[in-house]
């Protein structure tokens, strides 16, 4: 009986060990993804399917957004300006696409013909934003636009506008991204649930680590965090915040916090009063904690904000804004000084429930405010854009993302803060903002832009304290220890790389 | 029983036609304008070029007055033609047919485990009504209604995925995925299908019959066994019959956590997306299979049931 048993465990032994040996360990990596970016059967490039395609490192754009968040050579190698509605790109040498086709000018044309025709635009784009494309050569496009645009790269930065090979592109059918991109990754098989991809040997941009990798598309949050300590998945996006302090006891697992693009802002009605004096909207500026409110209420996930932008939006950041540090002894002088006495000033305080954190941020400052006299009457109800737009609030807490048509803050600070701004909901009016925003259009290099940028910021904060910056938001990422070189991408738009890898 | 089958036959288009209005018009009662739908399906542009918005409409027709729009809609609902979803812009048709094949699995799995389950349960309690066993079942049955789909799931996969490592947590790539989502959703319907067996072999051991096959020397047990439980099952058909009809469009809350991409999870993303032709015809589609398979419960109820169908009057 025992020579039985003792011959059996060696059997077994022998043949998990063959069976091992016999195939290499291929690397392969699993991403738990959440589906508010909804991919399909049919990839419409315009729509944030696309970021499944670029996440995975199939489809990639002319231009890219790096993780420092600059804008870099990708596809393109180098482009310039030739005149104010002409514009020049020259294509990188050495591309490939995954099916073998060439990768030329008339590939781009076909691709951003396509982008440009599609009935729903993606961001960032109009009707006249490209009005022709032709090929100089087979190495550089020449791409007109409509009006004289500053920010084309910028705009050609954007995933939507990834380029497949021509015959990805079929009339009356979504394009197909089987094989067809320049990317590391070649996309494989696509169910309802998940994409499985598999390494491009001939990727232009180097050696690929993985061999294989799992994008798992997983609804629930607190599944997805799951995942990861379970070993079912390396990296699981979007974790919620209550999977924070679970994740962060376990050994095997990191937390990455990355700052989005994203901030939660105060806005007051400059139209109303007592919000026309800027002695009051300085006042209510001083009177808010935000480092207590990000300690306590978002516990301790997010980051107190200045002005709107983040910190690592480097390029156009101005990191000299003063701002205005809690000092409720000066919020309070300041209120005497415009003839406030406590408990004169009253005002509605209006926020929405479907971002969970923006009710008790509110609650925070309507106590904070109280503590220096003003009284806010707190009010949470379903935004509603249009009656904001008409300014009929008086303080609204709204969280705004600053870069989502293109990769540049200029259409934002135009929506909001330029006379005319289609977004205004502070209904905020200084001449030398607009000039400054129209110079800004006009500029060639973009250190010209940013430095006009950083004047903005300026004026908007530490001159006209518009806006009550509060937060800015943070997007968590969790993976396991054996992930190596992963780091979170600003827009969100490059998850598995070349570079990304895993140990055994 | 033809004259029954005609009535509720009959009564079906009249529904559909009433739940479609519902379906077309509550949607643009609450302000939801459909291009700005599309729009937003695809592309969050807070502020869309209006030349765009108005290529939308010219293309879709949506520039023509709205009872215009619903008929045109009603019309090609009748011929088959769901129209194309605004998010992906395939035929909605294959998407609802993909994802009912799915939740199928799941609801169909889970009712066949519940009626293995519920229906011994159930004959066991009525066996010695009032005892112990009677009494626990009966709480188990309570907690099994009252407990919460959502709990219940996510203490599943943090007993069998995280702790054990048994299962997986989430996704439908083979019978391992399908253990925790079948055992979730099978819960109430254990408990309801107990209770009624109990209900229905009670009753049972009352009937005539019963009594005459005692008499002819049989066991209890095997009587109720084999008597009291054939007439038991009839209404436990019938629950199933009307489950199988609520829980298709009801599994929601299990596929969302669990990621099975089933109707449930297609019709919530359209929901959030709010893409108008999926979700339009999603709902009048699993309305109008609920009626159906409602009707043919009916049916079976009187085919099985031998007083109703012996004590019509014959000719």
């Amino acid at each position: 009986m025992k020579g039985a048993l003792v011959l059996l465990v060696a059997v077994l032994t022998a043949i998990t060990s063959w069976a091992s040996a016999a195939s290499p360990a291929l690397k392969r990596l699993t991403v738990a993804e959440s589906t508010e970016v909804r991919p399909s059967h049919a990839w419409a490039l315009e729509s944030d399917d696309v970021f499944h395609l670029s996440g995975t490192g199939v489809c990639e754009p002319l231009v890219k957004v790096d993780f420092d968040g600059r804008l870099v050579p990708n596809l393109a190698q180098s482009w310039q300006r030739t005149d104010k509605t002409t514009w020049q790109f020259k294509l990188r040498s050495g591309v490939v696409f995954q099916n073998g086709q060439p990768f030329n000018a008339q590939a781009v044309i076909t691709a951003l013909n396509h982008i440009r025709s599609v009935p729903t635009l993606p961001r960032g784009f109009t009707s006249s934003t490209i009005t022709s494309l032709s090929a100089a050569g087979d190495t550089a496009v020449i791409i007109h636009t409509g009006a004289p645009d500053t920010l084309l790269p910028n705009r050609l930065s954007s995933v939507n506008t990834c380029i497949l090979a021509p015959s990805a592109y079929k009339a009356g059918a979504e394009p197909s991204p089987f094989g067809t991109g320049t990317g590391p990754f070649i996309l494989k098989e696509a169910s309802q649930d998940s994409l499985r991809l598999v390494k491009n040997k001939n990727y232009w941009g180097g050696l690929v680590n993985l061999d294989e990798v799992a994008w798992l598309l997983v609804p629930d949050g607190v599944v997805r965090a799951g995942m990861v300590r379970t070993g079912e998945a390396d990296i699981a996006d979007n974790i919620p915040i209550s999977q924070v302090p679970i994740l962060e006891k376990d050994t095997r697992v990191v937390v990455v916090k990355q700052l989005a693009p994203r901030t939660v802002g105060l806005y007051l009605n400059i139209s109303r009063r007592p919000f026309t004096d800027v002695r009051v909207r300085k006042a209510i500026q001083y009177a808010i904690d935000k480092k207590a409110i990000v300690a306590t209420i978002l516990e301790g996930i997010g980051q107190p904000a200045v002005g709107p932008f983040t910190p690592v939006e480097k390029a156009w950041l101005n990191s000299g804004l003063k701002g205005y540090p809690y000092d409720p002894q000066r919020a309070k002088a300041l209120l005497a000084e415009a003839g406030y006495k406590p408990g004169d000033v009253k005002f509605a305080l209006l926020t929405y429930p479907s971002r969970a954190e923006l009710p008790p941020i509110a609650e925070a400052i309507q106590k904070m405010l109280k503590d220096v006299g003003i009284v806010a009457d707190l009010q949470v109800k379903p935004l509603v854009d249009d009656d904001a737009l008409a300014g009929k609030f008086e303080t609204l807490l709204l969280s705004r993302g600053h870069l989502l048509d293109v990769y540049d803050p200029e259409g934002f600070l135009t929506a909001d803060y330029s006379c005319k701004g289609s977004y205004n909901l502070s209904h905020y009016c200084n001449p030398s903002v607009d000039g400054l925003l129209a110079q800004s259009r006009d500029a060639n290099a973009p250190q010209t832009r940013y430095n006009l940028y950083r004047q903005i910021q300026s004026i908007i904060v530490d001159e006209d304290a518009v806006t009550v910056f509060v937060n800015h938001s943070v997007t968590l990422v969790a993976h396991s220890k054996k992930v190596l070189n992963y780091r979170p991408h600003p827009s969100h738009h490059y998850t598995v790389t070349a570079a990304l890898d895993i140990t055994r | 029983m033809a004259a029954l089958l005609i009535r509720r036959l009959a009564f079906l288009p009249v529904l559909l036609v009433f739940v479609s209005l519902l379906v077309f018009f509550l949607p643009r009662l609450a302000g939801v304008d459909p291009t700005l739908a599309i729009l937003h399906a695809r592309v969050p542009e807070r502020n869309p070029d209006p030349e765009v918005l108005d290529r939308i409409r010219a293309e879709l027709g949506l520039d023509r007055p709205v009872p215009l729009r619903f008929l045109s809609w009603l019309e090609r609902l009748a011929r088959g033609d769901l129209g194309y979803s605004y998010v992906t812009r395939e035929p909605v048709a294959g998407l609802l047919r993909e994802g009912l094949a799915v939740t199928a699995t799941l609801v169909g799995l889970c009712l066949a485990l519940a009626v293995v389950v519920a229906v011994p349960l159930g004959v066991v309690a009525a066996i010695r009504p009032g005892k112990w066993l009677d009494n626990l079942i009966a709480i188990g049955s309570q907690v099994g209604v009252a407990v919460p789909e959502y709990w219940i799931a996510l203490l599943l996969i943090l007993l069998f995925a995280q702790r054990l490592g048994w299962l997986p947590s989430a996704g439908w790539r083979g019978p391992a995925y399908m253990v925790m989502p079948v055992l979730t959703l099978a819960f109430r319907p254990i408990a309801y299908f107990a209770w009624a067996t109990r209900a229905a072999v009670i009753e049972a051991m009352r009937m005539d019959s019963f009594r005459a096959a005692r008499a002819r020397g049989l066991t209890r047990t095997r009587t109720i066994w084999v008597h009291a439980l054939r007439n038991a099952l009839i209404p436990v058909v019938t629950l199933v019959a009307l489950w199988l009809a609520g829980m298709l469009g009801g599994s929601v809350i299990v596929e969302v956590i669990f990621g099975i991409p089933g109707i449930g999870l297609v019709l919530y993303n359209a929901v959030l997306a709010t893409d108008l032709p999926l979700i339009q015809a999603g709902l009048v589609f699993l309305i109008s299979l609920a009626v159906v398979i409602n009707t043919l419960a009916d049916l079976a109820y009187v085919a099985l049931n031998p007083a109703i169908r012996l004590s019509r009057p014959q000719p």
